[in-house]
């Protein structure tokens, strides 16, 4: 009896336990994790969102590989370079082939050019950070504004990544957390453009917010420099051709406004040239210089690839990512470099190159060169092409034991193949990057180059382009120009050039002074030049003759897709689908 | 022997019952000496009866003259049995037909399987260790109706096959499993020695899944572990050996065949491009005259066994008295792996050891308060190769490298240093699982409150301990070069070291713990006035566990449950029940915590009625049973996620790198926003059943039709524009799935002479539909639409045959902007706008998981012999093919075989059979490669999974030395497999997530009772 009565009693008192404490038991219990409170209570904490905030951004330049198309750059769908094709996966060869799909562009983390995603969520983190930065007790208003300045540029930074490919785009003016706020229709290339140009505005009047970052430890946060240089930058592609048009690249009827302004408006070319000078001279009275040592063989490529505290004046925004082995995709495939090769400098590039008296290397025909001398076309060439690019002959490890590349096949069996010609090391072409590995050739070598996304020497060249659009040709442009130029030794430019032939030099110059800085792809297109991108494409072929002699044989390797619906990315498939009211881009 | 036991047993109960006279005690067994609760005990010729407790037992009084008591009880042939003098009498009674005389584990309890009215099947232990399988998920396949299963890989200790009751009726196959239950506890079964098991019961429909309420739409499976009977103690031992071999292995391109196709690829894409082979490579490639440098590489050859071994014991004791039965098993696995040992000092096979006990024991404390304890646990010790073996073997060209070259592990610069073998040198992972779980139960009757009540508590206690270990070590490699090496200018080959021997690495460990806490209450009822039986049932449950690889670790996952059971029964003609959980879930916020779960369902044994037997003879229809359900079940799972309301979750995560010396900061991300009004997936089930005997029981027939439709399916929203939906979207309840279908049972048995033999099959097919789901409905081609599709339908463009020539291309329609060649695939244009783009896709192939499931039994005894086969089959479910499967040669991988079959200009029959299109090296472009009915492959099969041949020694010599019976036997799994994809194992999966090979098992046995 006795535990009949127990038994009764723990019964019991278990579903007495069901009809009173039930919802304890199931009850989260209190605080266990962070939340927006819990995160800006402290200043620890809320600068970890500011650390996130530049979780995509933050790589700047995708010198690493599997950033962008997969294992290609982006230089590899522009005239600039060429992506092998035997790997599977270097996604640059679906762009040759015309293949392109919105949902692979725009959506497949690391395949296409863009992830429309990542846009959005640092917009979002930027907001959620400036909104509720002033919550945090333990920082100072110095501190607090500064981050406010820099969440807006960092917004104003991805609406202009957005508004380069993509037009117009919804604009956010807040975290959104519900879902009925989500009818946002894309806006008018204008108010997006307006839109950055005040977020900017607001940054650059903010008196906390810093010219360059105080400490060395800081390096690769937004500053006030890239704010105005991100100004000049976004007026120079709001007064280019694919913009500053009354008539779209493409038919669009009805819904024009969201790929260009609709209006011509040549002021516009002058507002960039103006925002360009100003932002020089901000820069350059706050501590940044063109980087111009009196030994010009260095100069370029400190200014690209290193880092601030090896003499590096220029760089306004880029990141330093740490040692990377990913530079054997860079270096060619099947060599004793141990290389992939998903980007190799096309022939269209190295014709870009002026020999350093001004004279340009004629490739119409065969070109033979004296016995032993594989480097006789390449001589003479802008030092900036040495630096860039690696070629026949050319000194590849500079240290002892050092190494000349031999790119070559001979002419029949009686003549050794070159170790890093098509034969033997299953190379397909003639040319190797060398920009951003210079310095770390030797396949053990760690790489560790800068990963660059502004240089001062840009805005130079984007205050003679716009100038020269706006008023002409000037000495305005053209001491600009020479600033760039003679700092790596090339002559100063000819006053003789007409608006038409100054505006191909300065694309030209472009071409060569931000060679694989992922300028190229986006310069074509904002000129509205897209057929450059349809090549023919040229490789030369470089073969060894019995008197050793070499003869450089130009060929065209292949042409390669281009619809004028490329000018702008496709919204991704499955963005559009959501039916909540997003235009597509025309074409896709 | 028997007659010994019987004696022993008859001791044991004279004894226990000395004190009883004038009256006759006994107990009514089934032929497995099982009790039979309900049996009917009447003196022939009267009306003066009992009937037998749940324990079979029952108590007599002698009374008038007759002197002969007759048992009876459904599904059994009557007994008489002459009562003179006698005062305690075991009665055996033997079962006239399959089934019904059956108990059946329930919801939280049994139940006859004649009263039962929702949809419930069963598969007694005794059937599964036919097959010699060492994870029970698998055994289960084919042998009950209503579970749709695929089974991804065969790797020692990590085969567990994926179960689905009646398929899948949410959106999301992941949110699809089933609860299991073992001995009434949630807890994984997979890994629980299979001669433990007494039963594995199958809840499917809302009648018997109610209970479980808010995680019971998915279905319910419930393990019962044996437990001991009265009698004296009986030792079994059971031993298996067997050998496993693949049921089938991929078959790539020898050396030669492989370079040739890569030559074809390479001048392919670029004509002019300086062949990779010249026509003497090629040659040495074929005569094998250089193996060095020209190999031709087998890898399964080179690195895989003919087969590996597999052992099996398993000791048990049963027995008890009146008062106390036990059951203590131990059992022994060995389970061997298939690869080749390439290292001295460790091993790089696969191999599983598991060791398992299980001590079930129950005691009459008095003669109301019964208790019963239950310790059962495993200890297993699983071992894999470091490297991913097979997609390794995916990743090598055959003509790479010959792998092994004087025992040195070579590689050849045309590999890019892609060898198999070294998957095999990296060193390897130890798992080491400890798991312990103990149920503790009283069970007190109550009948001095009222007869027929009882109430019990069961707690248990779980605790499960993981340890894994990775061990690496780099071994050598050799690369083969030619070198110059005395300097007279003739090249000799030497291996030079290209990495040397690393030292076996100090272990990685983790750890992983948790344990459960889980506790029930109930007070139940059950009576009997005349012709009416009731019982009721009133439980309360509670569960917190530990569980450290949750989300939220330190907060223990809690559930919590009020249950109701009634029934009623009129003679066992007129059946209804019904049942109802009240549960909560810590996922949902306060007001959204509990719900009620009914569920309703009635049964009709037309049979019992006098005017149908009238009608009908009994002869020919002995038994037709009709029963319906309808109720309500719910699901509380998506994926992973808990406390689904809770809002603004930040985790340490993301970050970026800062400074001019690169120093990586973490950063906080914004986890999921947080639902307030979450709550869980609502089920509608009907059920409508039929059971049916014939022919004096011989032959037997269930039918089950079942409709079920879940709405709020919890599922992240995916119409939210991505500049909203910025973070992490978490739960909502915005889906509607609907999901029917049927399953047919029918089985035969009977005898000519004196060969009993039975046949037996079951099939199931479930189909579901998606009613509504969070998408953006495309109006301009609405066959894009997922809805009103199934879960998990495959997408993508018609395969419409190859392009021949430049005349076909200008005349099809564009396809992907992309210039097309002879030999590309070509696509319908579904829309017939002129070009074929993404707006071109339409549901093209069955989901990757099986819609159908059927299998076929039979067997028959003679004498000593006895001979059973399982067929199994899975119909309408898809295979994708991937990777290297799909993409020959592509970054220095694999061939497979089939490629030979390649469109390829000048080809004899003008590719008029080809299956794949032209070759290529560069797959960038992947047109030829999207989702297509060319490669989404039908995955059906019909497999011989099970045939055992066994003979039972029935030897005077044998009982002398204390055996009772010796059975041998030699039975074998997946004999053969008989299927549309010829290249791999069906259930396996053709792309680099490739698993070990699905096992064919050969396996001799014996069976020792003492």
């Amino acid at each position: 009896m006795k535990q009949n009565i127990i038994l009764i009693a723990i019964v019991a008192a278990l579903f007495i336990r069901m009809f009173t404490s039930c919802q304890n038991f199931l009850e989260m219990p209190a605080q266990t994790s962070f939340n927006v409170d819990s995160v800006f209570s402290k200043y620890q904490n809320a600068e970890r969102l500011l650390f996130d905030l530049y979780q995509f951004q933050g790589k700047a330049l995708a010198t690493a590989h599997n950033m962008k198309l997969n294992s290609s750059a982006i230089a590899d769908i522009t005239d600039e370079a060429i992506c092998y094709v035997a790997q599977n996966g270097y996604t640059a060869n679906r762009v040759y082939a015309g293949s392109v799909t919105s949902t692979w562009f725009t959506v497949n983390g690391g395949n296409g050019e863009d992830i429309y995603d990542n846009h959005w969520k640092t917009i979002r983190k930027a907001l959620i950070l400036q909104q509720n930065i002033d919550r945090v007790p333990d920082a100072t208003k110095e501190v607090k504004e500064r981050i406010k300045a820099e969440c807006s540029t960092m917004i104003a930074f991805e609406y202009f990544e957005m508004f380069i490919r993509y037009g117009g785009v919804p604009i956010v003016r807040k975290p959104l957390n519900d879902a009925s706020e989500y009818a946002i229709l894309r806006s008018p290339v204008d108010s997006v453009y307006q839109y950055i140009i005040k977020l900017l505005d607001t940054s650059i009047a903010n008196p906390d917010f810093p010219a360059k970052v105080p400490d060395e430890k800081e390096f690769g946060r937004l500053t006030k420099a890239f704010a105005y240089g991100l100004k000049a930058k976004t007026m120079l592609y709001a007064a280019s051709p694919l913009f500053n048009s009354d008539r779209p690249y493409t038919d669009f009827s009805g819904n024009e406004k969201l790929v260009c302004f609709m209006t011509y408006d040549k002021n516009r070319w002058k507002l960039a040239a103006d925002a360009a000078k100003e932002a020089i001279t901000y820069c350059e009275s706050n501590g940044y210089s063109i980087v111009n040592n009196a030994d010009k063989t260095k100069n370029y490529k400190i200014a690209c690839e290193d880092r601030p505290k090896f003499g590096n004046t220029e760089c306004i925004f880029g990141t330093y990512q740490g040692t990377n082995i990913d530079k054997l995709y860079w270096t060619g495939r099947g060599t004793n470099m141990s290389g992939y090769s998903p980007t190799e400098p096309t022939q269209n590039q190295v014709e870009k190159y002026q020999n350093t008296d001004g004279t340009s290397v004629d490739w119409t025909n065969t070109i033979t060169t004296p016995a032993n001398d594989p480097t006789f076309p390449y001589k003479k060439l802008d030092p900036r092409f040495h630096q860039s690019i690696a070629y026949n002959g050319c000194l590849w490890i500079t240290t002892a034991p050092t190494y000349n590349l031999q790119i070559y096949d001979g002419v029949d069996a009686s003549v050794a193949n070159g170790l890093n010609g098509p034969i033997v090391a299953k190379t397909q072409f003639a040319y190797f990057p060398r920009k951003f590995l210079n310095g770390y050739e030797v396949t053990s070598a760690p790489w560790t180059p800068l990963s660059i996304y502004m240089r001062l020497a840009e805005l130079y060249l984007i205050e003679a382009e716009a100038s020269n659009e706006a008023d002409g040709p000037s000495e305005r442009a053209f001491t600009r120009l020479d600033v760039i130029r003679t700092r790596t030794g090339m002559p100063t430019v000819s006053r003789t050039l007409d608006q038409a032939k100054l505006r191909k030099f300065i694309e030209n110059e472009r071409s060569v002074e931000l060679f694989l800085e992922n300028h190229r792809y986006f310069d074509v297109k904002r000129l509205k030049i897209g057929d450059v991108f349809k090549g023919p494409i040229y490789d030369v072929r470089i073969i060894k003759q019995k008197n050793n002699t070499y003869t450089y044989t130009k060929y065209k390797y292949h042409d390669r897709a281009w619809f004028n619906h490329w000018y702008l990315h496709p919204f991704p498939y499955s963005e559009v689908n959501k039916g909540y009211g997003l235009i597509q881009n025309p074409g896709w | 022997m028997k007659r010994l036991i019987f004696l022993f047993a008859l001791f044991v109960s004279f004894s226990v019952l000395y004190a009883q006279e004038k009256s006759i005690t006994g107990r009514v067994t089934d032929d497995n000496n099982e009790p039979i609760p309900g049996a009917n005990v009447v003196f022939k010729g009267t009306t003066t009866g009992t009937v037998t407790d749940f324990d079979g037992k029952f108590r007599i009084k002698v009374s008038g003259t007759s002197k002969t008591l007759v048992f009876t009880f459904i599904g059994f042939d009557p007994k008489e049995v002459d009562v003179a003098n006698k005062t305690i009498l075991d009665v055996q009674l033997k079962m006239s037909t399959v089934g019904l005389q059956e108990v059946v584990a329930v919801g939280y309890g049994v139940q006859k399987k004649a009263t039962i009215t929702g949809a419930i099947s069963s598969v007694k232990g005794a059937e599964l260790v036919r097959s010699p399988l060492p994870n029970l998920s698998s055994a289960v396949v084919g042998r009950v109706p209503g579970l749709l299963s695929v089974q991804r890989s065969g790797q020692p200790g990590n085969d567990e096959t994926t179960l689905r009751i009646r398929g899948i009726g949410t959106l999301d196959n992941a949110n699809a499993s089933p609860l299991v239950l073992v001995d009434g506890v949630e807890r994984p079964f997979s890994q629980i020695e299979p001669n433990d098991i007494e039963s594995i019961s199958i809840l499917k429909d809302a009648s018997s899944t109610a209970v479980y309420g808010i995680r019971g739409a998915n279905g319910v499976i419930l393990i019962t572990t044996t437990r001991g009977k009265e009698g004296p103690a009986k030792v079994t031992y059971s031993g298996n050996f067997s050998l496993q071999v693949p049921t089938r292995l991929p078959k790539f391109l020898n050396g030669y065949d492989f370079s040739r196709m890569q030559l074809e690829a390479q001048l392919n894409d670029t004509p002019t491009a300086t062949p990779m082979f010249t026509a003497a490579e090629l040659e040495k490639f074929k005569d094998g005259s250089d193996r060095l440098f020209y190999p031709s590489t087998d890898w399964f050859d080179l690195m895989m066994k003919k087969s590996a071994p597999q052992t099996q014991h398993n000791v048990n004791i049963s027995g008890g008295t009146s008062v106390a039965r036990y059951y203590v098993s131990l059992s022994y696995l060995n389970q061997g792996g298939l690869w080749k040992e390439f290292n001295t000092d460790y091993s790089n096979n696969d191999q599983f050891k598991r060791y398992n006990f299980r001590s079930n024991l129950d005691l009459d404390i008095t003669q109301t308060t019964k208790a019963t304890i239950s310790v059962g646990g495993y200890s297993s010790n699983r071992q894999t190769s470091n490297g991913g073996i097979f997609s390794s073997i995916l990743s090598a060209a055959t003509n790479g490298t010959p792998g092994v070259w004087d025992g040195k592990v070579v590689t050849l610069a045309r590999a890019n240093g892609r060898n198999a073998v070294i998957a095999t040198r990296g060193g390897f992972n130890r798992y080491v699982t400890n798991s312990m779980n103990l149920n503790f139960g009283l069970n007190q009757k109550l009948d001095f409150i009222t007869k027929g009540l009882s109430a019990r508590i069961t707690t248990s206690y779980d605790s499960d301990y993981g340890q894994s270990r990775g061990f690496s070590k780099s071994s050598a490699l050799y690369a083969a070069e030619r070198i110059d090496i005395n300097g007279d200018g003739v090249l000799e080959p030497i291996l030079r070291k290209a990495s040397e021997d690393g030292v076996l690495s100090d272990p990685s460990e983790t750890f992983t713990r948790a344990k459960k806490i889980y506790t029930e209450a109930a007070i139940e009822y059950s009576n009997k006035f005349g012709n009416h039986t009731v019982s009721g049932l009133l439980l309360y449950s509670q569960k917190k566990q530990w569980y450290h690889s949750l989300s939220y670790p330190g907060i223990p996952l809690g559930y919590q449950d009020l249950v109701t059971r009634l029934t009623y029964n009129y003679m066992q003609k007129y059946l209804i029940e019904f049942n109802m959980g009240r549960n909560g879930s810590e996922n949902f916020p306060k007001n959204n915590r509990f719900g009620w779960f009914p569920a309703l369902s009635v049964g009709w044994v037309v049979t019992s009625e006098p005017y149908v037997k009238k009608l009908i003879s009994d002869q020919l229809l002995s038994y037709l049973k009709l029963r319906v359900s309808y109720g309500e079940v719910g699901n509380d799972k998506m994926g992973t996620s808990r406390f689904m309301y809770y809002p603004g979750e930040y985790l340490s995560g993301g970050g970026a790198i800062f400074g001019e010396d690169a120093v990586s900061k973490t950063g906080f991300t914004e986890g999921k926003m947080g639902n307030p009004d979450v709550t869980w997936e609502k089920s509608f089930k009907q059920n409508y059943g039929l059971e049916m005997k014939f022919l004096k029981d011989k032959l037997t027939f269930n039918a089950d039709y079942f409709f079920e439709n879940r709405s709020n399916i919890l599922t992240a929203r995916s119409t939210t524009p991505t500049h909203v939906a910025a973070v992490l979207q978490d739960a909502y309840n915005i889906g509607i799935v609907e999901n029917k279908g049927y399953e047919l049972e029918a089985g035969w048995s009977s005898n000519i002479g004196k060969v009993n033999y039975w046949l037996k099959g079951n099939y199931s097919f479930a189909r579901n539909k998606v009613v509504f789901k969070d998408e953006a409905m495309n109006a301009a081609y609405p066959y894009l639409n997922r809805t009103g599709r199934r879960v998990g339908e495959i997408f993508g463009y018609q395969f419409m045959g190859f392009f021949n020539n430049q005349k076909e291309i200008d005349e099809w329609p564009q396809q992907f902007a992309k210039t097309q060649r002879p030999g590309d695939v070509r696509y319908a244009d579904i829309n017939g706008d002129g070009v074929v783009d993404e707006n071109d896709q339409t549901p093209i192939a069955n989901p990757a998981f099986p819609e159908i499931n059927y299998g076929f039994s039979g067997g028959f005894s003679y004498k000593g012999f006895d001979f059973s086969v399982l067929f199994q089959g899975a119909g309408n479910f898809s295979m994708s093919v991937g990777s290297e499967m799909l993409l020959p040669f592509s970054a220095y991988g694999s061939a497979m075989d089939y490629i030979q079959n390649r469109w390829y200009a000048g080809s004899p029959d003008n590719n008029a059979n080809a299956t794949i299109p032209r070759l290529t090296l560069n797959y960038a472009d992947m047109s030829n490669y999207f989702n297509s009915s060319l490669w989404i492959k039908d995955a059906s099969y019909l497999r011989l999974r099970n045939l055992e041949v066994g003979y039972k020694l029935q030897n005077s010599i044998l009982k002398k030395v204390g055996v009772s019976s010796f059975r041998i036997f030699l039975s074998g799994q997946n004999l053969f497999t008989w299927d549309k994809l010829k290249f791999l194992d069906p259930e396996n999966q053709a792309s680099q997530s490739m698993a070990y090979p699905q096992l064919k098992v050969f396996n001799i046995g014996c069976n020792i009772q003492f």
